[in-house]
């Protein structure tokens, strides 16, 4: 199966309109539709299993919540991005204030700069994990979240700015700090 | 051209900046050997990215959440139709968690409990200077007309002949209950006092006999239907007090 990095940005007014007057059936359709992706970037964020299966679960319970205040004009896939975030920005302070866990593990991760390895291989979880705790140690969280989304989700920068509240200069200057600390780490695998 | 001015250019891709940035970076770029390593170290940097972002996330079967999800949205459904109550004073209790609210309603009880001890504590102090009043002149002995039997039970009818005086059917004994009296109340008690201090509780002769009803009202355990007889009357006793006093060279009434 191929990864869902790019959901489709919008859904149809009749399974909104459904939802909004309480229609489960409907609801269900959307979380099939955007819950791997969800799960996707919550993982990419929390990079644990467990914890980016729970802030799926909240966030569609947020969205059923709040789904009659949603405007189809605003892309849905935005406000379900600004929910997912929101709820991982939360759930990774409490998960720094239980446990100091991230260590530079990247210097086992051969397979990252093993050209001879096939890119579409399924990695496993806890191999990418590693690899993006690795990458993104010492990141500060806007810097974590805007290279997750651009470098790891692909979005563009005028995504990021909306999803993440914040002016596109605001994001490129994040993104230039985050790479620029992320191109520091990986230099001696350069050389 | 300055390096500073292309700092952030050399961590962007082509498609992250605008032709005219690209441009005055790949310029740059030609003219400075260090900016250009940077540039290429970026570059590398990108491709390994790259190279991560192509390793597929794994999503097992396990993590499928819509099941769990449905069910804590029925869950839910099922609690709000059962605890419809509950609900609403959670939403009260809420909309009192909202910090202007709670300002606005702490204002609001503090002014009005304000307002009710400041009430309360003038009308203690009017009933105070009242009970002293009444107590100088039961200790002068003014009020000894020979209508009342013994210094106790003249003491007793103050508030019942204020009762009969002023109309207040539902006057309390000032002994005990003073402290219900209303603001209306207190003046004419306080009224009717200032008038028996001036007209030294002086009565015509066989006012008694005239009024048997009026001996009767000395005690504590007043008789309502004694009561209207009396308070029919009010204005044919004070007619007459009135002018008996008058003729006693007594200058102040009490009004009707």
């Amino acid at each position: 199966m191929k990864e869902l990095r790019r959901a489709n940005e919008q859904i149809s007014d009749n399974i909104l309109q459904r939802c909004k007057s309480g229609d489960t059936s409907a609801f269900k359709e959307i979380i099939r539709k955007y819950q791997k992706y969800a799960y996707v970037l919550a993982f990419k964020n929390l990079t644990n299993e467990e914890e980016a299966k729970d802030v799926v679960q909240e966030t569609f319970i947020r969205v059923w919540k709040h789904i009659k205040l949603f405007n189809n004009q605003v892309k849905f896939t935005t406000w379900l991005y600004k929910i997912v975030i929101n709820l991982c920005y939360d759930r990774l302070k409490t998960i720094r204030r239980r446990e100091k866990v991230i260590t530079n593990k990247i210097d086992n991760q051969e397979i990252l700069f093993n050209q001879e390895n096939n890119p579409e291989e399924i990695m496993s979880n806890q191999q990418l994990s590693e690899m993006i705790q690795g990458l993104a140690e010492n990141l500060s969280y806007k810097q974590r979240i805007v290279f997750i989304l651009r470098d790891l989700q692909e979005l563009s920068i005028k995504e990021i700015a909306e999803v993440l509240n914040m002016s596109a200069n605001s994001v490129k200057t994040n993104l230039v700090y985050a790479r620029k600390n992320i191109r520091q780490k990986l230099e001696k695998h350069i050389k | 051209m300055n390096c500073k001015r292309v700092y952030k250019l050399i961590y962007l891709k082509k498609e992250e900046m605008s032709e005219h940035e690209f441009k005055k970076l790949k310029k740059h770029l030609e003219e400075c050997i260090t900016c250009r390593i940077e540039r290429e170290k970026f570059m590398e940097s990108e491709l390994i990215i790259s190279r991560l972002n192509k390793f597929e996330t794994e999503f097992k079967e396990s993590l499928l959440v819509e099941e769990n999800i449905l069910k804590t949205i029925e869950q839910s459904k099922n609690v709000i139709r059962e605890f419809n109550m509950n609900n609403i004073i959670d939403r009260i209790s809420e909309f009192f968690t909202v910090p202007s609210v709670r300002y606005i309603v702490s204002v609001f009880l503090i002014l009005t409990f304000s307002i009710f001890f400041f009430e309360e504590y003038s009308t203690a102090i009017g009933i105070s200077r009242l009970e002293e009043s009444i107590s100088k002149n039961f200790k002068q002995g003014v009020i000894t007309s020979g209508v009342f039997e013994d210094q106790l039970t003249v003491l007793n009818a103050i508030p019942g002949l204020y009762r009969i005086l002023s109309g207040a059917k539902n006057f309390a004994m000032l002994s005990e209950d003073w402290m219900i009296m209303n603001k209306s109340e207190l003046k004419s008690l306080l009224r009717i006092s200032n008038g028996l201090n001036s007209i030294k509780a002086e009565l015509p002769p066989d006012f008694k006999n005239k009024y048997p009803v009026l001996a009767e009202f000395v005690g504590r355990d007043l008789d309502e239907s004694k009561f209207d007889e009396l308070l029919n009357q009010k204005k044919e006793i004070l007619i007459e007090l009135n002018k008996f006093w008058k003729e006693g060279g007594i200058k102040n009434e009490i009004k009707e």
